[in-house]
């Protein structure tokens, strides 16, 4: 690299001075120097007033701590499991010092010979939308964005063209000469969204659920583009849940809070499926149209559903066995 | 350019049948499972759920129905119906009648009326078609008898609401606990305001 090169691009040169230098060495005019000090002096007398408040700085103390190991918090699957309830705790502590109120986050991994599989019933959904306000209010999601995980399309009779459907329908339902039809992440066993992540901040879970780690994406949102069926949200402001609204009975890769930036998505309630009940809105589901079960269980409904019923899935040609079954009656 | 077009579909062929493409329910089947359903259970939730065995359904394993009868507040019939049904009909005449609620909107007249379901001679009971007594508690196999295909749906998983969760044991609502017995279709309403109200 010539000369002119490292004058016009001085960050590309070997650095000759330590950060700490190059601060201190930089040049300071007049202007600066003014504005400097004051910063210096709103910043002191903050901390002169929390060094009168012994309590307010042993926890600002203790906040800024937690920040500064979250900071450096690695990629959760390479987490040991001490790792993993460490960064729980902090996440648990950091809340209630921000809110003063307590916050549950499980950890629980993957249940043993457990593979989720859903079923929907296509005549049986009639539009109530009962599924989509129990997700919204169970997995924290921005009330500000209006984010929803599932979408409930209304379908005119005669065929199912989703680039016609109406997604934001209100008036009375089952409108006449209409279905409705309801997507959201499918879970698939051969998910594109993993793949192209290039920090490997969301992956497939052992029982097959797919999950983000949100303190380890950076927000590219190439899964998004990866995703035949437009299953994953992004974060384009901080999220707004209201406190008296908050579902405090989180899971470290499921509903706890997500933040700017970051991309999320349905995970099959992992924070109710992992112990055994229904996702939010299976549960909701005043028809009975969605069924959840265990995939590897010969005994389970959703078992029974792919044997005796015919069911097809969305694009199935791409191949990316989506773990989310259509059938009608 | 154009050379090189065969050689093109020829690699992208060769890329196909490279990449071996196996099913989820293939390898569902092909799975070993040495602890069914993880040890999962929904037991504890399901504690208090008052619930009686399926009967009818033998090819399926075992799996329950929540009781209605401990929660309907007019049962047992015999708390009012210690006359014979004429008799009370009889007396009743130009007063409000006690089920004057029920309108059936079921069938068509000409095919069901209450006797078609209910057992005159022990009101307590429903009755089959051949009049065959049925406890309330399994009323699905009065509505079975007509609604076959939905029956078997309900029984396999299909059709109606399991109790708790995915993991067993399975426990779910009779007929009655979603349709209203006389009035089993359900009405059009409007959808619930989830999130902020539509942007229309």
């Amino acid at each position: 690299m010539n000369t002119n090169g490292q004058d016009l691009f001085p960050i590309l040169g070997q650095p000759k001075q330590s950060g700490l230098e190059q601060l201190l060495n930089r040049p300071v005019d007049r202007r600066t120097a003014i504005q400097t000090a004051a910063a210096a002096l709103t910043a002191g007398l903050g901390l002169l007033q929390t060094g009168c408040n012994p309590l307010a700085a042993s926890e600002s103390r203790e906040q800024a701590k937690l920040e500064w190991e979250t900071f450096f918090q690695g990629n959760y699957r390479l987490m040991d499991d001490d790792e993993k309830t460490s960064t729980i705790r902090r996440l648990e502590r950091s809340y209630e010092l921000n809110t003063g109120r307590k916050i549950n986050v499980s950890g629980q991994g993957p249940l043993q010979d457990v593979l989720y599989g859903y079923a929907f019933n296509v005549s049986k959904c009639r539009g109530y939308m009962d599924c989509v306000k129990a997700c919204i209010t169970e997995n924290n999601q921005d009330r500000q964005s209006d984010m929803r995980y599932i979408r409930i399309h209304e379908m005119q009779n005669g065929g199912m063209d989703f680039s016609t459907a109406d997604d934001a329908f209100f008036r009375e339902v089952p409108a006449a000469g209409h279905f409705y039809i309801g997507t959201q992440c499918f879970h698939c066993q051969n998910p594109p969204c993993t793949q192209v992540c290039p920090v490997q901040a969301t992956w497939m879970e052992p029982d097959g659920i797919v999950v983000v780690d949100y303190n380890w994406c950076i927000g590219c949102r190439y899964c998004i583009a990866a995703c035949p069926y437009d299953a994953r949200r992004f974060n384009w402001a901080d999220p707004v849940v209201p406190e008296d609204e908050l579902n405090p009975n989180q899971h470290y890769l499921g509903n706890r809070l997500r933040k700017k930036g970051v991309v999320e998505k349905c995970t099959f309630c992992i924070q109710r499926s992992r112990s055994g009940q229904n996702p939010a809105c299976v549960e909701a589901c005043q028809t009975g149209a969605r069924i959840f079960g265990n995939l590897l269980d010969p005994d389970s409904e959703i078992r029974w559903i792919l044997k005796n019923k015919k069911v097809f899935r969305l694009k199935e040609d791409l191949g990316t066995e989506p773990k989310f079954w259509y059938f009608m009656d | 350019m154009k050379a090189l077009a065969p050689l093109a579909l020829l690699a992208l062929l060769a890329g196909c049948s490279s990449h071996s493409h196996h099913s989820v329910l293939s390898q569902v089947e092909k799975t070993p499972v040495q602890q069914p359903n993880g040890g999962a259970s929904t037991a504890a939730a399901l504690d208090l759920v008052s619930r009686v065995k399926v009967e009818g359904f033998d090819t399926l394993p075992e799996f329950h129905v929540a009781r209605r009868s401990p929660s309907m507040d007019k049962f047992p019939c015999m708390k009012c119906h210690t006359k014979p049904l004429a008799q009370l009909q009889r007396e009743q005449q130009g007063k409000k009648a006690a089920h004057w609620e029920v309108k059936l909107e079921h069938a068509p007249a000409h095919i069901m009326d209450c006797a078609t379901c209910h057992l005159e001679a022990d009101l307590d009971s429903l009755a089959t078609l051949k009049r065959n007594k049925v406890h309330i508690d399994h009323a699905y196999q009065v509505c079975a008898q007509c609604h076959q295909q939905q029956a078997n749906d309900w029984a396999g998983g299909a059709h109606g609401k399991r109790l708790a969760g995915w993991a067993p044991p399975r426990v779910i609502t009779s007929c009655a606990g979603c349709h209203n017995p006389h009035k089993p279709k359900l009405e059009p309403r409007l959808p619930v305001l989830a999130g902020r109200s539509p942007a229309r």
